[in-house]
């Protein structure tokens, strides 16, 4: 169906897939409680919607991974919150925690043919406060980059370690890489305000050209909407 | 004589650590000419450039175009000054290239329709325009180091920064940069070990160890003096070792 896709890149979106995930979190949000199997419908068309391509579904795959540690630390803060609340032995910690997986899973289904730069785009697209959106880009870069001089840190530890780390070397290594690492990362922000500072930039949002949705796309929500509609009120 | 569109003075700088970075460095740039600074790693060069923009400040007195570099007017001289840093990845951080080339020119308050236009003159002239919507960490470093010099150069300013910009590069990534530095109108700072291009280049070079000038001339006269150069941990360059021996 041309029509569900953007004219670039043969995909919906950035802005699309972004309203996508916020009616779906709505959606589940909505759905009462012991009506499991909606759960697994609003799941199943979030997976409909994953761009073509195995490409797609690989990035969609391994972002589906990036967010286990998420889903696992809001399980965790739920947990708390609902026992410091009282409400653990009411099912809700269960209830909340399926919502929990469910969206996020879904979204990350759905956000797989999405880069950094769509997500970028798609804040600006929806009209976020430009200062949010200069906020997340700067956070992103420098969380990539720093990933990557993790990354390649743990590969140079490896380099020279034989085939195993033993789980005491490990152990003995945590403290003088993690200090490298905060190190590294002092450094990097002080570059990135050179950078910054060097080219005029005075403070507040991040001056950025605006991009724009295409007609064809916003059928795209309208549809979406409608077929969730159906689904949680069915 | 040209009036000296960078005048610094005494100029001394201290880490936060209390490393020192320079020490009472004087130097006065002409208007139009391409100056090297050479030196060991850790001579302080880096640390020199960045005082140039304001990024770093030390004392001293620096006057940029004739304009005191200090708060206040900080806006004015990097109007003036482009820095294009030595590692890329510290340089660019918008999500697509094409912001990150705009990024300047709006910060000094051109209009989108003309900050656009002269993006994409800089981008094609250097091979840039194909890339403009991707993003900046997944290019090549040829492709970084020549983003960077296109997010400095359009700015249009009166004097371009250069922080080694030909390491790391293939030879015809090299080649490409090297005569797109060559071709600048616009006076010309380079901190660079590589003394083949300072020699095809550049009318003038420092030598800098341990953040003080330690000489200063033209690169002939300069790279002909084989025991300074040793004593400072650097080399002289092959062509004119081969024009030496000839």
């Amino acid at each position: 169906m041309a029509w569900m896709r953007s004219t670039i890149n043969d995909r919906p979106g950035p802005g699309i897939r972004l309203l996508s995930f916020l009616m779906l979190y709505g959606a589940v949000l909505w759905i009462p409680r012991d009506e499991w199997p909606r759960f697994v419908f609003v799941f199943a068309l979030a997976a409909v919607l994953v761009p073509f391509g195995k490409q797609a579904w690989k990035r969609g795959a391994r972002m589906l991974l990036v967010a286990v540690p998420f889903i696992a630390a809001l399980g965790v803060m739920i947990w708390l919150f609902g026992t410091l609340g009282g409400v653990a032995r009411g099912k809700v910690f269960v209830d909340l925690m399926v919502r929990t997986v469910v969206t996020i899973s879904a979204a990350a289904l759905v956000w797989g043919g999405a880069g950094m730069r769509e997500f970028l785009a798609a804040l600006s697209q929806l009209r976020a406060p430009a200062i949010v959106v200069s906020v997340v880009t700067l956070a992103l870069q420098a969380v990539t980059r720093l990933g990557r001089e993790a990354r390649d840190t743990l590969d140079a530890v490896r380099s020279r370690s034989g085939k195993r780390l033993s789980r005491r070397r490990r152990i003995t290594l945590v403290a003088p890489l993690t200090r490298h690492f905060l190190l590294g990362v002092i450094e990097f922000h002080f570059y990135q305000h050179a950078a910054l500072v060097s080219r005029g930039y005075a403070g507040g949002p991040l001056r950025m050209i605006r991009p724009r949705i295409s007609c064809l796309e916003w059928l795209f929500p309208t549809v979406y909407a409608m077929a969730i509609v159906v689904v949680v009120a069915a | 004589m040209n009036p000296a569109i960078i005048d610094i003075r005494e100029l001394s700088y201290q880490y936060p650590d209390g490393t020192p970075g320079l020490n009472s460095v004087s130097l006065q740039v002409e208007e139009g000419d391409c100056l090297a600074i050479v030196g060991p790693n850790g001579a302080g060069k880096s640390t020199l450039l960045r005082h140039l923009n304001g990024v770093l400040r030390g004392q001293g007195k620096i006057r940029v175009a004739g304009i005191a570099v200090e708060r206040g007017r900080l806006g004015a001289v990097r109007r003036r000054v482009g820095m294009v840093f030595q590692n890329p990845d510290h340089q660019l951080f918008m999500p697509t290239l094409m912001d990150d080339v705009l990024f300047g020119p709006l910060n000094f308050g051109l209009g989108e329709a003309e900050a656009w236009e002269r993006a994409e003159a800089v981008m094609r002239e250097l091979g840039l325009w194909e890339l403009r919507q991707r993003s900046p960490l997944h290019l090549s470093l040829g492709e970084k180091k020549k983003a960077a010099l296109a997010t400095v150069l359009v700015m249009r300013p009166e004097i371009v920064v250069l922080d080694e910009p030909l390491v790391s590069l293939d030879p015809g990534s090299r080649r490409r940069l090297l005569e797109r530095i060559n071709n600048l109108a616009a006076t010309r700072v380079i901190a660079t070990h590589d003394l083949e291009m300072v020699v095809r280049i550049c009318n003038r070079v420092v030598l800098m160890n341990h953040g003080m000038l330690v000489s200063e001339g033209t690169p002939r006269e300069l790279f002909a003096r084989k025991e300074l150069l040793e004593a400072n941990d650097l080399e002289v360059p092959s062509c004119l070792q081969k024009q030496g021996a000839r």
